[in-house]
């Protein structure tokens, strides 16, 4: 009994073992894509970044960042979707879900697999054609939307600079 | 929450075959890891936020005309008396703020104690290998009579110190870090607002769109200490003060529309809570 008892928790253990490895290369991988976001506007001063985890299911789930642009310089943004295998839209808001009238900025849709870049140089323009009594953008709002596929542990890349 | 129950099994019972398998000292270490790896299998929050780096909510003052006030900052000599985790982290924060305030305004000998100041309490905190390089004293001073590329420095040092937290997932230092950077910030930018009043406020208001964020950051401290909890009623309470004014709440709630212009009288009452906030801060009641 006692034989099986270790035998058991010794196969656990390396599942464990495996599956913690698996991560281990998963975060690895993760901090390869942060880096391609960051070499994609290196000519920025780095202002932050954020991953986003998320499992993907068998249910449509959205994730979103609040973002803060105090300078008047031109801030860019890399997103890195390599390791997003399920369709994604990308929308920019100008206020949380939460504010009634917000406005969608930008659209970016099936941006799944791939690294991309924008600025606030067009949001800007963007904006103010649709919100002409608006300066300029201080607070965006990135809003992913997530599809469904098999079971997995994906991230999105997100990283944001200025311009000096 | 699926996620930690799914993960939790597993380790647990990896944890035990290592328990069995080692010994005491790799014991330690082994449990160490797989706490960390746990933490990275968690999902994020469906609304998450990335805040500035406190070089540029300095740079965003300077720009709406804060002037340079000596003997405002906080003496970077104060460093050694903070004994508690939180405090230390704080006033890293608050120090980064210094840093920036004396550099983006050319006083390069005052950013160099605040640099040193960063370095004693980085390593007080757990950051060693950020801020242990002996060389980033020397690239600041082959760099003193330049002010861009002094600045070029100052947020490269974030950028490393942000990384090894998110790699470390200690984002929840970064968040304490953050809020001892934003209290220092509006202290000093909150007493330029009486002198000019379009510009300043204007700046003042919008990093008020911070502190919600601010107040979740720090609340995602693992630690609930009784210290902790002090600090976050004090970030609540100039919250609760300045959404409790009626300018505020009669004002857009999409912060990229017109700010709210607050009156003097709300003004004032703003600029008690932060100096309390901040004194707070960089003055711990010795318990």
């Amino acid at each position: 009994m006692k034989n099986i008892s270790f035998l058991l928790i010794g196969m656990v253990s390396l599942m464990s073992v495996t599956a913690l490895q698996g991560d281990g290369a998963f975060d690895a991988q993760v901090n390869t894509l942060k880096q391609e976001c960051k070499d994609l506007i290196k000519t920025t001063r780095y202002e932050g970044s954020k991953v986003t985890y998320y499992n993907v299911s068998g249910t449509k789930q959205t994730k979103s960042i609040e973002l803060f642009m105090f300078l008047p310089n031109e801030y860019q943004f890399a997103i890195g979707t390599k390791k997003c295998s399920v369709p994604l839209t990308i929308r920019l808001y100008d206020a949380a879900a939460d504010v009634e009238e917000r406005t969608m900025i930008k659209e970016f849709k099936n941006v799944q697999g791939k690294n991309f870049t924008f600025s606030t140089k067009e949001l800007n323009v963007i904006y103010r054609k649709k919100v002409p009594e608006v300066e300029r953008l201080k607070n965006l709002h990135i809003e992913y939307s997530l599809g469904t596929g098999k079971t997995a542990k994906e991230a999105i890349v997100l990283v944001m600079g200025h311009k000096a | 929450m699926s996620t930690k129950i799914h993960f939790s099994i597993p380790i647990v019972a990896a944890v035990l075959f290592l328990s069995a398998c080692s010994g005491g000292e790799k014991q330690v270490t082994d449990q160490q890891k797989v706490v960390v790896d746990q933490e990275n299998g968690t999902v994020s929050d469906d609304q998450d936020f990335v805040l500035p780096q406190p070089i540029s909510l300095a740079s965003a003052f300077k720009n709406a005309g804060l002037s340079y006030a000596a003997g405002k900052t906080n003496p970077a000599s104060n460093k050694d008396k903070y004994a508690k985790k939180i405090d230390q982290l704080l006033n890293l924060g608050v120090y980064s703020t210094d840093l920036a305030y004396c550099a983006i305004n050319n006083k390069t000998q005052e950013a160099r104690e605040y640099l040193s100041a960063i370095q004693s309490l980085g390593s007080k905190v757990g950051l060693e290998s950020v801020f242990a390089d002996k060389s980033l004293i020397e690239k600041f001073d082959k760099n003193l009579s330049n002010q861009s590329a002094l600045e070029d420095l100052i947020y490269e040092i974030q950028d490393k110190s942000d990384a090894y937290m998110q790699d470390n997932d200690l984002r929840y230092l970064a968040a304490v870090e953050f809020a001892g950077a934003w209290a220092e910030g509006m202290y000093l930018g909150i007493d330029d607002t009486r002198k000019k009043e379009s510009t300043m406020s204007t700046a003042i208001v919008d990093q008020m769109t911070l502190l919600r964020n601010t107040i979740k950051g720090l609340e995602s401290h693992p630690t609930k200490d009784v210290r902790l909890k002090e600090v976050i009623a004090l970030f609540q309470g100039v919250l609760n003060t300045y959404e409790g004014f009626l300018t505020v709440k009669n004002a857009a709630k999409n912060v990229n529309f017109k700010a709210p212009q607050l009156t003097a009288e709300e003004f004032d009452k703003l600029a008690v809570k932060i100096v309390s906030l901040r004194n707070g801060i960089v003055s711990p009641a010795q318990k």
